[in-house]
């Protein structure tokens, strides 16, 4: 009788189960101050880039030439530019940019990778070195030269950006899938799934992918400011998004054409590139916190 | 017939680099060397044995986890002698396995009912997917089945105790209502009580279903509670089986001695001089002569046959204790 | 008798996630010169935790509540620098993994030099103690397998090098926790003959943590049983294995497959689980699981109490001595 009871409500393990895992992450994602303040503004960054027609007080390409240079202002929070843009408007746009080309990046560049690295983990060590070779070779090109490269080839243009971190940043996602695929198979959970007769397929997908994607959330929010970094770099050198277009890259590039004379122009291109990069880099190390299974044995 | 027969069983691995091999070190190690065990329906057969002896890699082979380089399988009509059987599929179907770690045994972002229910999922197959309401509903009757309320199925495993985990993988294990369970080491680093649990749930289930066990055990104390024969390895080779009661009355095999012997509380231990061989190099003769406290020449010339000694009570020695004239009787009858 | 080691009135309590976690309790023992105790107890009872604490192992964010006296030096009563000293030199340790405590990178030899690291002596020296040391463990070709590594050994060998290890600064108090548990029977048996034969080598004492009843009434002189981080009985091994006199000893015996002669299919269970440290029950808290349990205990935690040569946490015992 005794036995029956405590079976039934073992103690030590009563939890309450409407805590879906999600909330729980979240939660603790956001229970340190540098983790919440990290999610506050990367969520303003997106909603800002997502509602830009709505927010933006002006016309991002529209010009203006009596307010050229004008520094910050209530009309204009930011101030303008050369041209008499509205700085706030176009940084604002900008992030539309710069979120868009890291988001299809990184996904195409996780599609890519992850799929390799499980192919390379699975299946026969032949087809794993090769892969290998391959991805390090890749790997080992100076990422500046080879956009280039593909920018002198098919001309500058969003897709083209989209492109090259794609290409260029796979193989740094299938190092990582390759790898852990690699401890993964040798679980015991995957060989009792192996034993119950599960074919690659089926083990690729419900226990490989499942345990990769935690990891791989955090390695791309730490990647973000990587491709931001990219997008901008190429921007300003004229290689990337093209004037008139907004990009904090092309803003950038204004800014530093005037530097002495209108230093708010840098500033204002400037502070968002840092302030995207810090936050991506502290969300993603939230993110390793809730992603890290032993934070979820509340030892 | 016994349900499950294992006939000269032998499996190798690859081993050593490019260049050891070069330098003529062997390019495997044979880790099975010829394992014959048959185990009866409703049978608990435990396999006892020195640590690296192979135990495991046994249990494995009987569930296709390792490569079978020779001799073959039979479970209930179905035989295998390579790993692409077809039979393996049917073979598959009526081998439960439990491993040693529950925990990491049970993938830490799988909830509890699927981790039960995966396999019949696996065995549905990938085009043709069981609806969660009812892998749900299964989950939640294989858990009763191992004592464990139906709130566990939304759990995670991180959320069990080491005793329910070990519980949840008997529930997966009896998913498909295998003739056969292989337990690897079930109660290693269980406590004393739940260590009980764990056993008498074993037992009433082989009771309710006439399910047999293989029962892999470093514990004899628990192999001499709930096996009904013990098969005794030592480096690759299975070197005594015995009705459990005889096994531990009268071993006959030397290593079997020094086994119990370590065990017994109160008894000096004999202990085993040496370590024990690798299995790359292994022992001419008996596999045991280099440790064996009563070894004699010819035990290093010559491997022992396999020799009955009784009722179901086999040997792999020269020199059987208690049954020594066995020998003088052998070389009597080749003079 | 002076003891080497002097447990007064410990707690150990971690910072834990939400709450502090108290997960060893108002703990008294002592461990005599030349005696080999066994810490026994089910899975997080804290035995763990109690010896980590005498060998200042402890998470930092742990505090550590009364005083240990190793060699009748206040432990937490010295600077970290001196703690760190003694654990090199007074205090060692054999750990239950004998694949993680050895360096797999480094050869045997290189490694039992430098765990002589804080003795006097040259470098030939130290390599010869190294290799008398692993011919005491009773390894046979020492000169072989101080240049091999770690993973070339098997378990047995590579736990005797970590016994070897541990010895060769001759602390006065080794602390082995699980030593055997990774290994089979026969390899169990000989690195328990191991210990034992190699108390002399240890000019203190010996503390050997286990699950298993067995190796205790094999190779110890006195036992202390924990349960859910308090001490409920403590002894000479053979009286408490004799006479278990706390309801918890008593049951924990019962459960052991290796005392029950008969063969059933039934073993003996204790119903129930160990309570969490963070959820601990009021009274005595074996009460919830006790075959024996009456009013008072409900109510009113047990104290140590002195029962022949043991001492016992339980009211039973002082309600005898009432009725004597
Ligand atoms: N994949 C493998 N490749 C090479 N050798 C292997 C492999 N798996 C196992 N072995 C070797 O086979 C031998 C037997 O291993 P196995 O795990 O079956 O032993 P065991 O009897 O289960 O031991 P234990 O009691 O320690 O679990 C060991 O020497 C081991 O090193
Ligand atoms: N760093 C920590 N933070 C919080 N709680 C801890 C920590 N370490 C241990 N505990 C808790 O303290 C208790 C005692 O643990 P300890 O490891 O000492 O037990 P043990 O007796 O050694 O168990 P085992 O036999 O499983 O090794 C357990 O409830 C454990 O969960
Ligand atoms: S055959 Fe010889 S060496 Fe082998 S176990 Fe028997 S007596 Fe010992
Ligand atoms: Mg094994
Ligand atoms: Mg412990």
């Amino acid at each position: 009788m005794a036995i029956a009871e405590d079976r039934a409500a073992p103690p030590e393990t009563r939890r309450p189960l409407a805590e879906s895992p999600f909330a729980k992450g979240f939660q603790r994602m956001v229970s340190s101050p540098q983790g919440a303040i990290a999610f506050a503004v990367v969520a303003l960054l997106v909603l800002g880039a997502v509602f830009a027609p709505l927010i933006a007080p002006y016309d991002p390409i529209a010009i203006a030439p009596r307010i050229r240079f004008e520094g910050p202002s209530w009309a204009h929070l930011l101030g303008t530019d050369q041209i008499g843009r509205d700085l706030f408007s176009r940084v604002l746009y900008g992030a539309r940019v710069a979120l868009k080309v890291s988001l299809f990046g990184t996904t195409a560049a996780l599609s890519l990778g992850a799929m390799l690295g499980i192919i390379a983990g699975l299946g026969p060590r032949w087809i794993d070195s090769v892969l290998v070779i391959f991805c390090d070779s890749v790997r080992s090109l100076p990422m500046i030269l080879f956009a280039l490269a593909v920018v002198a080839i098919y001309g500058p243009s969003m897709n083209t950006l989209i492109g090259v971190i794609a290409f260029s940043m796979a193989p740094g996602y299938f190092r990582v899938v390759r790898n852990q695929v690699l401890v993964l198979r040798e679980t015991d959970f995957v060989t009792a799934a192996n034993a119950m007769g599960a074919s690659r397929l089926r083990v690729a997908l419900t226990h490989l992918v499942p345990n990769l994607i935690g990891p791989l959330i955090v390695l791309i929010a730490m990647d973000i400011p990587a491709v931001i970094g990219i997008e901008s770099g190429l921007s300003f050198l004229g290689q990337g998004i093209q004037p008139p277009d907004a990009s904090w890259g092309t803003m950038l590039s204004d800014g530093y054409s005037y530097i002495r004379k209108a230093p708010h122009i840098a500033v204002a291109a400037g502070l968002p590139v840092i302030v995207a990069t810090v936050a991506f880099t502290f969300l993603g190390e939230a993110l390793r916190d809730v992603f890290d299974p032993k934070s979820g044995k509340g030892r | 017939m016994p349900l499950l027969e294992v006939k000269d069983l032998v499996v190798r691995y690859p081993s050593g680099t490019i260049f050891d091999r070069l330098k003529g070190a062997p390019g495997e190690v044979t880790v099975l060397d010829g394992v014959s065990i048959a185990v009866e329906a409703g049978e608990t057969l435990g396999l006892v044995g020195e640590s690296g002896s192979g135990k495991t890699t046994l249990g494995r082979a009987i569930a296709g986890l390792a490569p079978l380089s020779g001799g073959k399988i039979a479970l209930a009509g179905d035989t295998v002698t390579s790993r692409r059987d077809r039979a393996w599929k049917t073979l598959r179907r009526n081998v439960g396995f439990m491993f040693q770690d529950p925990v990491a045994a049970l993938d830490p972002r799988m909830r509890l009912s699927s981790a039960i229910t995966e396999p019949l999922a696996v065995d549905a197959g990938l085009l043709h997917p069981i609806s969660g309401r009812k892998r749900r509903r299964r989950a939640r009757e294989l858990l009763a089945e191992v004592g464990l309320t139906s709130d566990f199925a939304d759990r995670f495993p991180h959320q069990v105790s080491g005793g329910q985990a070990r519980r949840v993988t008997v529930a997966r294990a009896l998913a498909m209502r295998p003739k056969l369970v292989i337990a690897d080491e079930p109660t290693a680093g269980l406590d004393l009580s739940v260590q009980g649990e764990l056993l008498n749930l074993l037992n009433a289930i082989q009771a309710a279903d006439d399910i047999s066990f293989l029962f892999i055990t470093h514990n004899l104390a628990v192999a001499r509670h709930v096996t009904h024969r013990v098969a005794v390895m030592y480096l690759g080779r299975i070197v005594e089986t015995a009705p459990t009661k005889t096994l531990f009355s009268d071993p006959a095999h030397p290593y079997t001695h020094a086994l119990l012997n370590a065990h017994s509380p109160g008894k000096p231990a004999t202990r085993l001089k040496g370590e024990a061989p690798s299995l790359k190099i292994r022992p001419t003769g008996c596999e045991f002569h280099t440790r064996c406290p009563i070894a004699r020449d010819i035990c290093r010339r010559e491997a022992p046959p396999a020799r009955e000694l009784g009722a179901s009570h086999t040997v792999r020695c020269h020199f059987p204790r208690g049954h020594e004239d066995l020998h003088v009787e052998r070389e009597a009858k080749a003079a | 008798m002076e003891d080497v080691v002097k447990i007064e009135n410990v707690s150990i309590t971690y910072a834990g996630d939400k709450e502090p976690v108290p997960a060893v309790r108002d703990i008294d023992l002592a461990v005599g010169r030349e005696r080999i105790l066994g810490l026994v107890g089910e899975s997080g009872s804290g035995k763990s935790s109690l010896v980590g604490a005498m060998l200042s192992l402890l998470p930092a964010s742990s505090r550590i509540d009364g005083h240990i006296l190793i060699d009748g030096a206040d432990l937490y009563g010295l600077t970290p620098k001196e703690r760190r000293a003694m654990r090199g030199r007074t205090v060692a340790t054999v750990s239950q993994d004998p694949f993680t405590a050895l360096n797999p990178v480094v050869s045997i030899g290189r490694q039992l030099l430098e765990f002589q690291h804080r003795l006097a002596g040259s470098r030939r020296e130290k390599l010869e103690n190294a290799k008398k040391m692993l011919e005491q463990v009773g390894i046979a070709d020492a000169d072989v397998r101080m240049k091999q590594y770690p993973h070339q050994l098997s378990g047995g060998l590579r736990q005797r090098v970590a016994i070897a290890a541990a010895l060769l600064v001759r602390p006065r108090l080794l602390i082995a926790d699980e030593p055997t548990t990774a290994l089979d029977a026969t390899t169990e048996a000989e690195v328990i003959e191991i210990i034992r034969d190699m108390r002399g080598a240890v000019d203190g004492s010996i503390v050997f943590v286990t699950h298993d009843m067995g190796v205790v009434s094999r190779l110890c002189d006195d036992v202390a049983v924990m349960y859910a981080g308090e001490l409920v009985e403590s002894g000479p091994v053979a009286e408490v294995m004799e006479r278990p006199r706390h309801p918890y000893t008593a049951a924990l015996l019962a459960c052991d497959p290796s005392r029950i002669k008969t063969t059933s299919g039934d073993l003996p269970t204790i119903p129930g689980t160990v309570p969490k440290p963070t959820d601990l029950p009021p009274g005595c808290i074996f009460s919830p699981r006790c075959p024996k349990v009456f009013a008072r205990c409900r109510r009113e935690a047990p104290a140590l109490t002195a029962a022949g040569p043991s001492r016992v946490a339980c009211h039973l015992i002082e309600e005898a001595d009432a009725a004597a």
